[in-house]
């Protein structure tokens, strides 16, 4: 299962509406709340596939105007295919 | 892995992230952390567009199991786009190719590394002998390493002696390279990304950056969070994401961007807002030939004819250019041109210009890039942090390999040509081969080499890093082209089979990215070096390897006289450069940083060109100087470039415009990205972007089929009448990713005259449902 980390940058005054939304998702971990409207969240999917999915479903999120990725570990992923 | 590797993977994962976004003290605590991973981390920039993001790449057992933003890395600053999530899996598709093959009875047929190189060679010989040197061509690319496409142009120019050597930067940056070289006599920008930290209006010319570059959008965001003053103005045909998060909107009909650029130079003229001193100082004015064609008979030629002439003369030019005409031509409103010339000339603003292929597929792309310089010139808005024209690029080395090694028909390494006796001699020298090897007159631009492969000029055709029987105008004839036989031979190499390899006789299988050591350069002028990290799969070899096989076949290898290739050709490549306000720093340098920015002058990079206190080339007291336009004293040229329409316009028959250009799930042609089953699920096909009202009157409705003709073809797609994209009336817009849908065969392939670039984004077509 590959991890990945991303900075969710919030519009000013929303950020708390985003990661109540957010909380919800099961896949999606929140680990930092900054002051300077960013979120920090851990993804943990079955495949990459599911990584892009849930990292477009936050780009959508209404308040959010940017996901950057962070950090991508997908060690399993080669297993798998070794 | 166990669940304790998993928390600590969350736990490196979440610092990770928190060091790029919160920087100070947690960017140092987790760069002091020991990295108890187990991989190996190497540096290396993106494969993908022309931002030249830093990436790491961790490699375990042979295998890269991670990537990660480089913290270290100016342009990206510890963060990468969605394209981040790519790099697992483009190298590792199932459908890799790993061994040469052989087109024998209509098939591909699995053949050995010598006998496919043997052969190649063989024909190679045998086109030169029968048809000369000029019959053989090499087509790479802006993702071609530095050492590829300098090993291309040395084997092509100085050993067979043709000038037939293309990359598909020809299709997007060319026209940039033309407009500096006409205004500044040297390619690339002044500026540099800093500037989108510290200026305060930023126009974007038919820039979709938020898709297209959205770690550089990300910049100029954070910037506007910062400071409430900034101004994003998007200039555009069709309604983006970027549009979304711009200022103001500005919609304006295709082609008329020259007529919008003259008309706001026209106000900032007509109500004195220039800068007398600054143009006095450094600006001389020109114009040059016009109704100057579209290219579109094989063979064409132009030569522009610059001639003088006074500010008085370049004043009574713009006379014509009223914001009533140029409102008449664009749709925009007056208001809107009075007020956004007067915000390009505001004297507290620090004002960006910023484009791409908006301008540079263009068939007057060369003139959009005059123009623009026509504006900050006046202003003075150049050469100072935060006010630049700034050209981006797509690809990841169209700037440090195809036009800085300079691997056009008529180029030769940092901006000589092949037509300048001097520097024939000078390339020859460093080369160590007779001056008379290399030919004086350019031959083909990439539009018309394939034009040369269809007539039958051209007869082997060696296809490296690129996909242009995907990518090219007016397909058809080009697809067709290739397989008329009759002595043609197309060799391709690539990673994994595309709409160009299924027309080659020859595929051989590439080293992509950290399977092969390469360098970069970047949009601004940064040059960036990674090593091989990873074994590429099966037979697969770097294209440098393969060139160079191919030099030792046709009895060239002397000019590849390496041991460390890399490093040997680097020394060698930077004499070119040396001297010339293009200084490249020696190769250790690039092991270690985060790339450097040219000119590199004792170790110091540059971060703003022609500017005294930061360009070395500027003396003491001369402020600002356009060192290399000698003929014209150092100063860069006001260019007068008239409105001329597109090549094809609408009209009864065809009645809508078709723009084609890129989306963010997906890479150019795909042939990577496509690679990732996902993506295609999230952007699966090109659909068609229609306005709802144009829809409606031809009874289309969301999701329904389309079908799309122009002149030279027809395409049935999925109407998208609410997607991310929205189409003007009267406009289409169609992503050119898709295999399945070659949308670039209704393309037109008419070309800028100056630069021979061709125009992507305006040719007529009709709709129907299907």
């Amino acid at each position: 299962m590959p991890i990945s980390s991303v900075v969710i940058s919030c519009r000013p005054g929303k950020i708390d509406v985003i990661e109540s939304r957010l909380k919800g998702l099961p896949q999606l971990e929140i680990h930092h709340r900054l002051e300077n409207g960013c979120l920090i969240a851990v993804l943990e999917t079955e495949t990459v596939d599911a990584e892009v999915s849930l990292f477009n479903e936050i780009m959508q999120t209404d308040g959010v105007f940017d996901v950057r990725l962070a950090y991508h570990h997908f060690e399993d992923l080669q297993e798998l295919q070794t | 892995m166990d669940l304790s590797r998993r928390d600590f993977i969350k736990t490196a994962a979440a610092a990770a992230a928190l060091a790029a976004a919160a920087g100070g003290k947690f960017a140092e605590t987790a760069e002091a952390a020991p990295d108890t991973s187990g991989l190996k981390w190497g540096k290396a920039p993106c494969r993908f567009c022309g931002t030249g993001c830093g990436v790491l790449v961790g490699v375990k057992d042979g295998k890269i199991v991670a990537t990660k933003g480089d913290p270290k890395a100016p342009v990206n600053k510890g963060l990468n786009c969605i394209k981040g999530y790519f790099l697992s899996k483009v190298l590792n598709g199932k459908d890799r190719l790993t061994k040469p093959l052989i087109r024998k009875g209509g098939k591909m047929i699995e053949a050995s590394w010598d006998e496919a190189l043997d052969l190649i060679a063989a024909k190679f010989r045998e086109s030169i002998d029968r048809n000369g040197p000029d019959s053989v061509a090499i087509y790479g690319s802006g993702q071609w390493t530095v050492f590829e496409g300098y090993a291309a142009a040395k084997l092509f120019k100085g050993g067979i002696g043709t000038n037939n050597i293309e990359p598909n930067a020809r299709l997007c940056m060319a026209s940039a390279v033309t407009g500096f070289m006409t205004t500044f006599a040297s390619d690339e920008p002044m500026g540099c990304y800093d500037d989108l930290d510290v200026g305060d209006t930023y126009f974007l010319w038919g820039a979709n950056m938020a898709e297209c570059h959205p770690v550089l959008f990300s910049r100029l965001i954070e910037n506007r969070l910062k400071n409430p003053e900034v101004k994003i103005i998007d200039f555009g045909t069709r309604h983006t994401r970027t549009s979304q998060m711009a200022d103001q909107y500005i919609k304006f009909t295709p082609q008329t961007d020259l007529a919008l650029l003259n008309g706001i130079a026209h106000i900032i003229v007509r109500d004195k807002l220039y800068d007398e001193n600054f143009i006095n100082q450094h600006a001389v004015f020109k114009k040059g030939k016009t109704n100057i064609g579209y290219g579109l008979e094989d063979k064409f030629k132009f030569a522009d004819d610059p001639k003088p002439i006074t500010f008085d003369e370049y004043k009574e030019f713009l006379k014509t250019y009223t914001p009533e005409y140029v409102s008449g031509l664009s749709g925009v409103p007056v208001r809107t041109i009075e007020e956004v010339a007067r915000l390009y000339a505001d004297k507290e603003r620090k004002v960006n210009s910023l484009w791409t292929m908006g301008f540079n597929q263009h068939v007057r792309g060369t003139w959009a890039n005059n123009l623009v310089y026509n504006i900050h010139l006046l202003t003075g808005k150049i050469c100072k942090p935060g006010e630049n024209p700034m050209s981006l690029t797509g690809q990841p080395s169209a700037c440090g390999t195809t036009r800085e090694v300079g691997t056009f028909t008529h180029r030769l390494p940092a901006d000589m040509v092949v037509t300048n006796p001097e520097h024939r001699e000078k390339a020859a020298k460093i080369w160590g081969i007779d001056p008379k090897k290399i030919p004086d007159k350019p031959t083909y631009s990439a539009t018309e080499m394939f034009r040369a492969l269809d007539r039958g000029d051209i007869k082997v055709v060696w296809v490296q890093v690129t996909n242009p029987f995907q990518s090219l105008p007016n397909l058809s004839r080009y697809r067709k082209g290739a397989r008329k036989g009759d002595g043609r031979f197309v060799i391709v190499s690539d990673i994994y089979p595309t709409r160009s390899t299924e027309l080659a006789d020859v595929i051989l299988p590439s080293a992509s990215w950290v399977e092969k050591e390469g360098v970069f350069g970047n949009a601004e002028r940064r040059t960036q070096q990674w090593f091989k990290m990873v074994d590429p799969p099966g037979e697969a070899r770097n294209d440098l390897w393969q060139t160079i096989e191919l030099a030792k076949r046709l009895g060239y290898g002397s000019l590849f006289p390496y041991k460390y290739v890399e490093k040997e050709m680097w020394e060698e490549y930077r004499l070119f450069n040396a001297g010339q306000g293009k200084d490249l720093a020696p190769y250790e340098a690039y092991t270690k940083a985060r790339g450097l920015r040219w000119p590199v002058v004792n170790g110091k990079e540059t971060l703003y060109r022609y500017a005294e206190g930061h360009d070395p080339y500027v003396k003491p007291g001369e402020g600002i100087k356009f060192y290399k336009n000698k003929k014209d004293d150092g100063k860069a040229v006001i260019w007068a470039r008239p409105y001329e329409p597109a090549a094809e316009a609408p009209d009864r028959q065809y009645p809508f415009w078709l723009c084609t250009g890129r989306v963010l799930e997906h890479w150019h042609t795909g042939t990577m990205t496509g690679r990732v089953p996902e993506l295609k699920r999230a952007y699966g096909a090109a659909v068609c972007e229609i306005h709802p009202e144009d829809a409606k009157k031809l009874g289309v409705k969301q999701g329904e089929k389309v079908k799309v003709s122009s002149r030279r073809g027809s395409i049935v797609l999925t109407a998208d009448l609410r997607g991310r994209g929205k189409a003007e009336k009267g406009n289409v817009f169609v992503a050119f990713f898709d295999e399945n849908k070659l949308i670039n065969e209704l393309c037109i392939d008419a070309y800028c005259p100056i630069s021979g670039e061709p125009d992507f984004k305006k040719c007529a077509v009709k709709l129907e449902k299907a």
